[in-house]
């Protein structure tokens, strides 16, 4: 009997582990799909058509990648054009043009069971309607898309006209909590905000749809007292590590309250609500044999002596999809970009599509605090070493030898205090031991210190990219002026949408002995002579947001 | 909050009644032409009420940044130099150049060309990434012909192009806020 038992626990454990190895192993299929927008998020004319889409690509992207949209170049992610041509480079995928979303219905109506109805005059019910498609498998439809859906046989499965006419946003998703969440993904969930009103823009709700996440856009505002009980519930719940995709609903909060209350519970961010096609992304590896090697000038452990001059330094951050990436110039100066190191699992390809275009002046720097977009100074003491770990290793993979940190909880968008304090600051240098050093800040900010050879710089400018290039170049001149002692280290923050050959321009009329050094060399400099002041955020230093 | 609304009380309305009573084309209040200024750096909107009372002068700034609304006013002597606490300049704020918390900034006034033109000379302290700095600030304030426009030119000691805001008077009875 024992014998018999085991014998088909032997066949039970064989076939598990072929499931599991043929499953691990499936290869992305060589045949998908593809769709063009176009930039009409408007409610009443782009949006709907464009969120039964967007909830159709998270089912059909389910069990394997099928569509992939390509947004205009001007879509704050630009880079979805060359991310589809890298897509049939790299992983030989054959793409198949879908130009109706008649065309699409009919090809991917079998991954769905259904649709359901959004109320067009309730907004916020397009959020409860994604959690739906999500969890029945439902696409979501406006009420003049129904004979389409029903064209192609489609059974409705829930209508959410009229069910919250007249309601507030925080007793909508009290409803839809009691409905939903205890069927949701706990380790996703997705704050489904950004544009509100007239045009919305969930560009993300694929990745929610296909993973089934909980949507909404609670605020993060203690004024809205009634919507913060229903964020902070639902952040409670999730489990320990776990990620908020997605942006903080403009005009209800801000982005330093919304990131503020998640980092507070150990949680990651990652961004933007408008991040298309991650469902589609995340089926994909990274090519074989692919490595990331990093434009490093400087060995970790080597030693270098800064001379009486002025070195200045970019970074641009706000990820590099964002970013000044395809705008014109870049490589004509160095430049360190900030890696959504998340991306490793997320967005594989987009990772190796900018390591693949990266010109010998771009180098890759970690952040942004983590592993993933959070404030350190409010992450739970125990949960700090755990995350900055994560950190460390995907640190470790994509080659990358120095830390950005950003803090701007009491900050008022990209001015105000962005200082870490001291018991943060001590955490990084025990966190994070091999590093050449850490960068701080996202507008100006006044944390610099220096432990062995590590330095934490925070950035002294941040270039404002509507600023006339005239008076960045005085703004520049005035803190060489101001900073006399020599060697001065000039940490410069570039905006996303800047464009480099403007600072080209702005270099070349900076006065005094000006080097522009790529980051690495920078820190390493910055070791060796020690001319900025050790200081840190201070409890009577000014705040914008008091905190919760 | 107290603190600010009473500033603003001061500044949006006892402000245009003194101007009523005074002579001087500097009273009242004005609005940034952005347009045609100097772009400002970490602000969006800023007016300034003037004040001119005998020898003194107030110069109060109510400056708006997203939901961020700060009014401070510089009241300056035109007879003896002052040494004011915490004085208020009109900063780039994406520079890491900060006030300190506590600070006393010597400031000289006076007037000049047949008191259209009001020179303020100020030493104000500050700090850097490097540790404390200090940058000696010349504004000239200058009415227009007609007292219909007031411009606002500031020298840095520390930077060689000026910074030039151009102001357009603000009706007595306008109550709104930058």
């Amino acid at each position: 009997m024992t014998m018999i038992r085991l014998f088909y626990l032997f066949v039970f454990w064989l076939v598990s582990v072929g499931t599991l190895i043929s499953s691990v192993g499936a290869s992305p299929a060589k045949q998908a799909w593809v769709m063009r927008f176009d930039l009409d998020w408007q409610v009443a004319s782009g949006l709907p058509e464009k969120a039964m889409l967007i909830s159709l690509q998270g089912l059909a992207n389910r069990n394997e990648a099928q569509l992939y949209i390509i947004h205009p170049p001007d879509f704050q992610w630009e880079i979805t054009e060359p991310l589809y041509d890298f897509y049939k480079r790299k992983h030989g995928i054959s793409f198949t043009e879908i130009s109706t979303a008649d065309a699409a219905l009919d090809q991917f109506k079998s991954a769905t069971k259904g649709y359901v109805v959004w109320d067009k005059t309730v907004g916020t019910s397009l959020n409860v309607a994604f959690t739906i498609s999500g969890l029945e498998d439902a696409v979501v439809v406006s009420e003049e898309l129904i004979p389409l859906a029903k064209k192609h046989g489609l059974k409705e499965i829930d209508d959410l006209r009229g069910r919250y006419t007249g309601q507030s946003d925080a007793e909508i998703y009290e409803d839809a909590i009691d409905r939903y969440w205890a069927r949701c993904n706990r380790d996703k969930i997705m704050l489904m905000g950004g544009e509100r009103g007239r045009t919305m823009m969930p560009a993300m709700a694929d990745w929610g749809v296909r993973e089934r996440m909980f949507f909404h856009d609670l605020s993060a505002d203690p004024e809205e007292a009634d919507e913060l009980v229903l964020n902070r519930r639902l952040l409670g719940d999730l489990n320990t590590g776990a990620f908020v995709f997605g942006w903080h609903p403009y005009t209800k909060d801000t982005e330093e309250q919304s990131t503020m209350l998640l980092s507070m519970y150990g949680l990651k961010m990652e961004g933007l609500h408008n991040l298309p096609n991650l469902s589609y992304n995340c089926q994909f590896e990274f090519t074989p044999g692919f490595k990331f090697t990093n434009n490093h000038s400087v060995a970790l452990d080597a030693k270098l002596g800064a001379q009486e001059k002025v070195y200045i330094s970019f970074v641009q951050s706000d990820s590099i999809g964002i970013g000044v990436w395809t705008k014109p110039g870049r490589g004509k100066l160095p430049f360190a970009w900030q890696v959504t190191m998340n991306w490793t699992d997320f967005s594989p390809a987009a990772l190796e599509y900018f390591h693949e275009s990266a010109t010998p002046n771009d180098y890759f720097i970690g952040g942004l605090s983590g592993p993933g977009y959070m404030y350190p100074n409010n992450i739970p003491a125990d949960r700090f070493p755990v995350l900055m770990r994560e950190a460390r290793e995907l640190m470790a993979v994509l080659d990358e030898h120095v830390m950005e940190i950003m803090d701007n909880s009491a900050a008022d968008g990209n001015v105000g205090n962005a200082d870490l304090f001291k018991e943060t600051v001590d955490a990084y240098y025990e966190a994070f031991p091999n590093v050449i050093g850490f960068i701080n800040g996202y507008g100006p900010a006044r944390t610099h210190d220096l432990r062995d050879s590590r330095p934490m710089i925070s950035y002294d400018y941040y270039i404002d990219p509507r600023r006339p290039r005239e008076e960045v170049t005085a703004d520049l001149n005035e803190l060489i002026v101001l900073n006399s002692k020599r060697p001065y280290f000039l940490l410069v923050h570039v905006r996303e949408s800047n464009d480099v050959n403007s600072l080209v321009e702005v270099v070349g009329n900076l006065e005094g002995p000006v080097e522009v050094v790529p980051l690495d060399v920078f820190l390493k400099l910055a070791a060796s002579k020690k001319t900025y002041k050790t200081r840190f955020r201070q409890a009577d230093d000014p705040v914008h947001f008091k905190g919760f | 909050m107290k603190v600010l609304f009473l500033k603003l009380l001061l500044g949006v309305f006892f402000l245009p009644l003194v101007a009523l009573a005074s002579d001087s084309d500097f009273n009242g209040r004005w609005r940034l032409d952005r347009e045609r200024s100097s772009a400002l750096d970490g602000w969006t909107a800023m007016d300034l009420s003037i004040e001119v009372k005998g020898t003194k002068v107030a110069i109060g700034h109510d400056m708006r940044w997203r939901s961020t609304r700060v009014f401070e006013t510089n009241v300056v002597d035109t007879a003896k130099p002052v040494k004011l606490s915490n004085y208020f300049r009109v900063d780039q704020r994406h520079m890491a150049v900060y006030a300190p918390k506590e600070s006393v900034t010597p400031v000289q006034a006076s007037w000049l060309d047949k008191k259209r033109t009001l020179r303020v000379e100020a030493v104000i302290p500050v700090e850097v990434s490097q540790g404390d700095a200090k940058i000696r600030l010349y504004s000239e304030y200058r009415v227009g012909e007609g007292g219909e426009t007031l411009t606002l030119i500031e020298l840095h000691s520390t930077r060689n192009r000026p910074l030039v805001y151009i102001f357009r008077k603000l009706p007595s009875d306008d109550t709104t806020r930058p």
